[in-house]
């Protein structure tokens, strides 16, 4: 079996992800009025996964095309 | 019929049949509460719950890998055996 500390990491991450699933489901499509101490206003199941979408994209494309540009570079470094 | 064209059929049709039932294209009376509250939230939880799963599948495999033991000790002693065989042959490892 996978080591003592690897077998951490994944149920760490396997319970995580379970409890933001739940979570997730019952402030956006299941929130009735018991729950309403629980949860932020529901608009902000809306604003948060898309600025975290933002966030997320703008730091992955921003990275390639610094990848791309050194790599240009070198190109055109080389060849000259 | 190939893997991206399966995923494509299939995102297709679920994007038409959602949009359909959010623009009321088609005359079927929905609840209240499921137009107006669930259908605009739809994809964002689709999307939510895509990252979900693939976070928990990812620990979940981590976390039940299967380790061999004597794969690995069989895989030191032929590296070992396979450096003093180069070493012997003159080249420097």
């Amino acid at each position: 079996m996978a080591s003592g500390q690897d077998k951490l990491v994944g149920a760490s991450l396997l319970t995580f992800s379970t409890v933001v699933f739940v979570y997730y489901t019952l402030w956006a499509i299941v929130m009735t009025y018991f729950l309403h101490a629980y949860f932020p206003p529901r608009e902000y199941a809306i604003r948060i996964p898309c600025v975290l979408l933002v966030f997320g994209l703008t730091v992955i494309l921003s990275f390639l095309s610094m990848i791309m540009i050194k790599s240009k570079k070198k190109v055109e470094k080389k060849a000259a | 019929m190939t893997r991206a064209t399966e995923a494509a059929a299939f995102f297709g049709i679920t994007a038409t049949i959602y949009l359909a039932l959010l623009f009321q294209w088609i005359p079927i009376p929905l609840p209240e509460t499921v137009q107006e509250f669930t259908l605009p939230v739809l994809p964002w939880w689709a999307l939510v719950s895509f990252g979900a799963y693939s976070l928990g599948n990812i620990g979940y495999h981590v976390m039940t890998f299967r380790d061999c033991p004597e794969a690995y000790h069989e895989l030191q002693t032929q590296i070992a055996q396979a450096q003093n065989d180069l070493r012997s042959k003159g080249i420097s490892i």
